[in-house]
């Protein structure tokens, strides 16, 4: 329908990816004003997008969008001094990975880089197991709490905090040996 | 690099890890209700209204007519549907015991994490040694560890799984299972897991034929898995998924270490893939002609039916996730209640 133009479409998309898209945008924002706002945003983004953009998921590619709403929206409230829940134990979290250096001038040569770091942690991903890997993207894409996790995974949070502390470690690890400067 | 630019990195990850992640879910209790469920459901079928609504729907199955049951858990058990959204707190270290501590275990280069259940002490074999447990407390951000003494699950070969007893209840025997191996063959799997004395199955999803709702069937027996998809016992062992359509899944059980309700999915392109007895995935080439002849056994000898589910847990139906059928449990799912608020 999007590819047709069909004002219907975004419709039909809050119909069946509302709620989904919803939930990825609480995780971040941690209010339903905020939520709502997000995702009805998101369907405008989607609808300015497609085309050229044919998604190959496009599920997942409405909730990339939220997800980027979402923490646009909590980046301006943070600085305000706003907001709660689990953006910033997450983003505490990947301290461990990252070290912290001042960010570049987003540049050519920047958004490559950008692109090869993506890269590595996917291959980092695919070779976990499945369970390991589920862990890490409800964490840190989804940002689901440990407690969260744990009830999705039927296994204890305890293990949960465990196994993040040692991906995190892990990644940490090599990122560095790949020479990227954290 | 700080990390609100990481977190907005992992915000491209490929969109299937991401689907993958919000597709991956442990149903936690349907252990207890949904059999319950099923039978209760039994009560309220809609013949009638199933006939009309599958042979309106159902024009391309394969298969006889199939039958509609709606699942709900207060038909069955009195529960409130809105129970089944749950608030976690994560209890502080000095609240748990050992066994919520400590949810991994090392013994011999080995990592084994915790499967949540007892093992009943016929069923714990030799000492096999002495290894550490580990666990974290998020609160005081600090890991323990703890020695124990690891002993042997009788029928269960070590490399797969283990138990122990924590020093203040010695008389409780705890499974922990390998996250890590990987069988060289079928038949190493077989044997590693004396599946022929612990496997037991239950449901049947049809995948395929996901257009005519949740197509189930139910009361197919182990010994078709044994006779059909079993026969080769020679295929070598792959651990990466496959990419062919998914046909249909079958509940898989191994209930003395643990393993609940996990799959054994077979593809079009002739994969059989289980994540038993953990979530490592391993796949084997069994070829498209046993693969139909499966699936073709089932649809002709055994009853379909459509299961429309009246609520939803978690965003989620409930398949494949579903319960031991037999009732041979020999392991004890421990439940956490500490964690529930």
């Amino acid at each position: 329908m999007y590819w047709d133009r069909d004002e219907k479409a975004i419709e039909a998309t809050a119909e069946k990816y509302g709620a989904y898209c919803h939930s990825v945008a609480y995780q971040i924002v941690n209010d339903d004003e905020d939520a709502a706002e997000c995702v009805n945003d998101t369907y405008l983004k989607a609808w300015d997008s497609m085309p050229p953009h044919r998604p190959k998921i496009l599920r997942t590619f409405l909730a990339k969008i939220t997800r980027n709403l979402a923490f646009n929206l909590y980046k301006h409230y943070h600085a305000e001094k706003r907001g709660s829940g689990e953006i910033p134990l997450v983003l505490d979290e990947l301290s461990e990975v990252v070290g912290g250096s001042a960010a570049g001038v987003e540049s050519p040569e920047a958004a490559y880089e950008r692109r090869e770091l993506l890269g590595q942690i996917e291959a980092f991903l695919r070779e976990l197991p499945q369970e390991k890997r589920v862990m890490f993207l409800r964490r840190y894409w989804y940002a689901d709490s440990v407690a969260q996790i744990a009830k999705r995974l039927r296994t204890t949070p305890n293990r949960v905090s465990v196994t993040l502390a040692r991906l995190r470690k892990a990644l940490h690890e090599r990122l560095s040996e790949r020479g990227y400067d954290l | 690099m700080k990390n609100e630019e990481f977190y907005e990195i992992l915000g491209d990850l490929d969109a299937e890890l991401v689907e993958e992640a919000e597709k991956t879910f442990v149903t936690k209790k349907s252990v207890k209700w949904l059999p319950i469920a099923v039978g209760a459901a039994a009560a309220v079928l809609l013949f009638v209204g199933g006939f009309f609504l599958f042979k309106h729907l159902g024009g391309s199955q394969s298969g006889p007519t199939l039958i509609v049951k709606h699942i709900s858990p207060q038909d069955a058990d009195g529960r409130n549907a809105s129970q089944q959204t749950e608030i976690y707190r994560v209890p502080h270290w000095e609240e748990m015991e050992d066994t919520q501590r400590y949810s991994v275990v090392e013994y011999n280069g080995t990592e084994y994490t915790t499967k949540l259940i007892l093992v009943h002490t016929e069923n714990v074999g030799v000492k096999l040694g002495d290894g550490r447990v580990s666990g974290a407390d998020q609160y005081a951000e600090q890991t323990h560890e703890l020695p124990v003494a690891i002993y042997a699950i009788r029928g269960i070969a070590p490399k797969i799984g283990v138990c122990i007893a924590f020093p203040d209840a010695p008389d409780r025997y705890f499974g922990y299972v390998s996250q890590t191996f990987v069988p060289k063959d079928l038949q190493e799997f077989i044997d590693t897991m004396s599946l022929h004395e612990t496997l037991t199955t239950g449901l049947v999803y049809m995948h395929e034929r996901a257009a005519e709702g949740q197509v189930v069937y139910e009361d197919v027996p182990t010994s078709l898995v044994w006779d059909i998809l079993f026969a080769d016992t020679s295929v070598t062992c792959e651990t990466k998924l496959p990419e062919g359509k998914k046909l249909l899944s079958i509940s898989t059980n191994v209930n003395v270490i643990g393993v609940h309700n996990l799959a054994i999915t077979l593809t079009e392109d002739g994969w059989l893939w289980t994540n038993v007895p953990d979530y490592v995935p391993k796949a084997f080439y069994i070829g498209q002609e046993c693969v139909q002849r499966f699936r073709q056994e089932v649809e002709k000898n055994y009853q379909g039916y459509c299961y429309i589910y009246d609520f939803v847990e978690d965003g989620k139906t409930g398949a494949p996730e579903v319960a031991p059928e037999d009732g041979t449990v020999t392991g004890e799912t421990v439940i956490w209640h500490s964690q529930v608020e």
